[in-house]
């Protein structure tokens, strides 16, 4: 599966990258709208709710403060002038005890003339002293000009508190004022106790922004201005909450007082099943994401993958193996193309035996004459036809070269033929590869003799036991061995040796010749191939000579490798399987 | 791979990476910055009274007999804790009261009547003068330090009332007489805020009657401790007005 992954190609990027913003785009885009519109859905119900409580709580305290307007907006309509002349208290009085009987909030209450006297007390506890002229307060100048007023929240030992007053009228005229101080304790304590959810809370300040609370919430003191907080809220509804902690709030003003309501509720509960539903989103959304870029891979190379199959068979088909075919199974066209690729690899394989069958037929016969021709130019220079001129024996000696090399050639490609056809036979028994260099070493002699080279073979002392083929082991052997006189230097040397290894027994040939460049090391065994600096020199060659040793050794099940260095020479190795040490007759 | 391929699979990436951080999940502000309280001396933002410091003596005029130790130390215990937890609701915790009390009673070198202390002029800062310099000589305090802010607090055994800038006093005759005695803690507090500089909540002013009769009256401006003060020190307190100058 890893080739589908990680190999080159374009094509396979091309179409992944199509997939992907095909696939993904739509994706991400159905997962932002569905948390978009999830996320404003929530918001929305959570705003009702909260709604809902501040219309409810703000109701709540309306009806407070309306509770007690209500009871201190007297009017008196069966006395005449005379009885509510200021100074006369006794109704005052009566009326004082009364009102603030009855209401538990009411701490006291008083009455007070037009002039601003105190003219009746009524204090929940008792009170004594003078009664006072309070003309410069606010709350008489306020009642007395007709408007119930309710003060900002004041704090004594035993909580919160507030001064409302109302105006006492006889008909349309108001003839006393009356101010309460409310303890607001139990507001306070109803709002504190109301809970939204499990967790969220309802804070009220008065109309200074004056937090009203009977006790100390979060870091805020009763009496601490929160005005910064409601401020706040017009901008946004979710914040470090200054009483808990984070929270999604939202205020709403009791317009009979001025005050205002807060509503918080902390988001970790909140958000808890909104969270819950927006993680399992994403979390469709992310395995949709990588499910995406997966199958993208997946299509991408299997679109790939028999492209790549047909490109393989091309190349083996590059190489001469006609055997293989090319095998897709898609279903599809890309199958069809593999069918036809095959049977045109088929085509090519019987082209291919055709050829090689006209070469070899060739061969064959230019074999014969070639042989008849180099038998009677030996015979003449021998001079078994005659005494002949000094030009015609240079004549012939150059015409016998020629036909050398013919004959050469022939059998080159004769011996492809073979080996193309599966016509070699290769006899593969144990032998001491030390009597076949032996062999070898008397045969090269003359040639070495030409180019002044010396040869050296390490020789071990004990057999060195291969599978070979004894006449394709020469074969190999003196194929390395011309090539190394052939391309060596003057007073050269030639070097012989051998290494036992895992893999078996190792023969180095190496020369100190011209070398091979490393930009035509890669072709070296390929047929025909011959070095530019051979071709250049002179040198007679067919080019097929290590193509035929290469797959000699192959078919001896050993591997042939080189080092070479231009300028100082090659090594030619190759390996053999080890024999065992008895050796077949 | 090809570039852009990898290009597409880091925007993906990222793009899920932003759908987790910030679509749909709350953008939550940071708190509300409130104002902090940094309470002063009445109008004067100069002098914090974050930190108030009392120094409590009972003072005794040349003559005049005092009462056992015990009793002058226990009451001025006593109404110390009171107005400390009366300030302390007040002033939302932002002001501390701490106080020690002199051990010893301070005889004065005069006689009361020599101090000329009364009433109706307990908030005059001069007839504070004679008896605050003497304990302060006495004592060798100094009430001119930056922080703590200091007052010096009278118990007097003699008649009469009286607070200005850094010196309160009150007679220990408030505690005893039937018609003050359930109120003497709240002229006690009244009298230690006029120590912050607050001034009365009511005014003098001339009531004229029908028949042409002319009488003053005391004209209250607030109902808090400053302008009613008999009241019990449990249901008095500092109007919001006061507390704002105070820096509340």
């Amino acid at each position: 599966m890893k080739h589908l992954f990680f190999f080159t190609s374009p094509l396979r990027d091309k179409i992944l990258s199509l997939f992907l913003v095909l696939a993904a785009i739509p994706a991400l885009l159905l997962g932002w709208i569905t948390l978009v519109l999830l996320d404003q859905a929530h918001r929305q119900d959570v705003l009702v709710i909260e709604h809902e409580t501040l219309r409810a709580k703000e109701e709540e305290v309306t009806t407070f403060f309306s509770d007690l307007m209500g009871v201190l907006d007297v009017r008196l309509e069966a006395l005449d002038a005379a009885e509510i002349t200021p100074g006369i208290d006794q109704w005052q009085s009566r009326l004082a005890e009364a009102l603030r009987a009855e209401h538990d909030e009411f701490v006291e209450v008083l009455f007070v003339s037009p002039e601003g006297k105190e003219t009746a007390r009524a204090s929940r506890t008792p009170r004594g002293g003078p009664l006072l002229y309070v003309s410069d307060l606010p709350a008489f100048k306020t009642a007395l000009s007709g408007m119930p007023y309710i003060g900002s929240v004041y704090y004594t030992a035993t909580g919160p508190n507030v001064v409302m007053a109302s105006p006492v009228r006889a008909g349309e005229e108001v003839v006393q004022v009356v101010i309460a101080e409310i303890d607001l304790s139990l507001l306070v304590r109803s709002l504190t106790a109301h809970r939204l959810g499990e967790t969220g809370y309802i804070v009220l300040a008065d109309n200074r922004g004056v937090y009203v609370g009977t006790e100390s919430f979060g870091s805020v003191k009763p009496g601490e201005h929160i005005v910064a907080l409601i401020a706040q809220l017009d901008e946004t509804d979710r914040y470090e909450s200054i009483f808990s902690t984070t929270a999604v709030a939202g205020a709403k003003r009791v317009l009979l007082a001025g005050w205002t309501l807060i509503v918080e509720w902390p988001l970790a509960e909140v958000d808890t099943i909104i969270d819950d539903i927006r993680e399992q989103i994403i979390v469709v959304v992310a395995a949709s994401m990588l499910g995406v870029v997966f199958v993208a891979f997946l299509f991408a190379a299997r679109i790939v993958y028999p492209i790549r199959s047909l490109e393989a068979g091309a190349r083996r088909i590059e190489q001469g193996d006609f055997e293989s075919g090319v095998f897709i199974s898609t279903g599809d066209e890309l199958e069809e193309l593999g069918k036809a690729f095959s049977a045109m690899t088929k085509g090519l394989k019987r082209l291919q035996e055709l050829k090689n069958e006209f070469v070899f037929i060739a061969a064959h016969e230019l074999r014969a004459p070639t042989t008849v021709i180099k038998g009677y130019i030996s015979m003449i220079l021998e001079g078994d036809a005659g005494k002949f001129s000094g030009t015609l024996r240079e004549y012939l000696t150059e015409a016998n070269k020629a036909n050398e090399q013919l004959l050469q050639l022939v059998n080159d490609l004769l011996e492809i033929a073979r080996s193309e056809a599966g016509k070699i036979q290769i006899q593969v028994v144990p032998l001491d590869i030390r009597e076949s260099i032996d062999t070898i070493r008397e045969g090269i002699k003359p040639l070495m003799q030409e180019k002044r080279l010396t040869l050296s073979y390490e020789r071990p002392t004990h057999a060195l036991i291969v599978q070979a083929d004894a006449v394709r082991l020469k074969e190999v052997i003196m194929n390395f061995v011309t090539n190394a006189i052939k391309y060596n230097r003057e007073r050269g040397t030639i070097t012989i040796s051998h290494e036992t290894k895992d893999v078996g027994v190792v023969t180095h040939i190496a020369d100190v010749g011209f070398g091979i460049p490393k930009s035509e090391q890669g072709k070296i065994f390929e047929k025909f191939y011959r070095t530019a600096a051979a071709r250049e020199s002179g040198l007679q060659g067919t080019g097929l000579g290590l193509f035929i040793t290469k797959e000699l050794i192959e078919r001896m099940e050993g591997t042939v490798w080189f080092h070479s260095e231009e300028g100082k020479g090659s090594t030619f190795s190759f390996s053999l399987p080890k024999g065992n040490d008895t050796l077949s007759s | 791979m090809r570039i852009y391929v990898i290009a597409i699979i880091g925007f993906i990436g990222a793009a899920l990476v932003f759908l987790i951080m910030f679509v749909g999940s709350s953008d939550v502000s940071p708190p509300p910055a409130l104002t902090v309280p940094q309470p002063h001396a009445y109008d004067n933002p100069v002098e914090l009274t974050a930190d108030i410091q009392v120094t409590a003596v009972y003072f005794v005029p040349q003559g005049a007999t005092p009462v056992p130790t015990e009793v002058w130390h226990t009451l001025l215990e006593r109404e110390l804790a009171r107005l400390q937890k009366f300030h302390d609701v007040q002033f939302r915790g932002s002001s501390r009261v701490t106080y020690t009390i002199h051990p010893q009673a301070v005889v004065g070198r005069e006689t009361h009547a020599a101090y000329d202390i009364n009433l109706l002029q307990h908030n005059d800062p001069q007839v504070l003068r004679p008896v605050a310099e003497e304990i302060l000589d006495g004592l060798k305090i100094s009430l001119d330090t930056a922080s703590p802010y200091k007052i010096l607090l009278v118990l007097y055994e003699g008649v009469g009332a009286g607070g200005s800038k850094h010196v309160a006093l009150l007679s220990r005759i408030f505690f005893e007489r039937s018609d003050t005695r359930d109120v003497a803690s709240t002229f006690f507090a009244h009298e230690f805020y006029h120590a912050l500089g607050v001034p009365d909540g009511y005014r003098t002013a001339k009531k004229v009657f029908p028949d042409g009769l002319e009488v003053d009256v005391e004209l209250i401006q607030s109902r808090d401790i400053m302008g009613r003060v008999r009241v019990p020190l449990e249901e008095a307190y500092l109007s919001p007005e006061t507390l704002t100058a105070l820096g509340i």
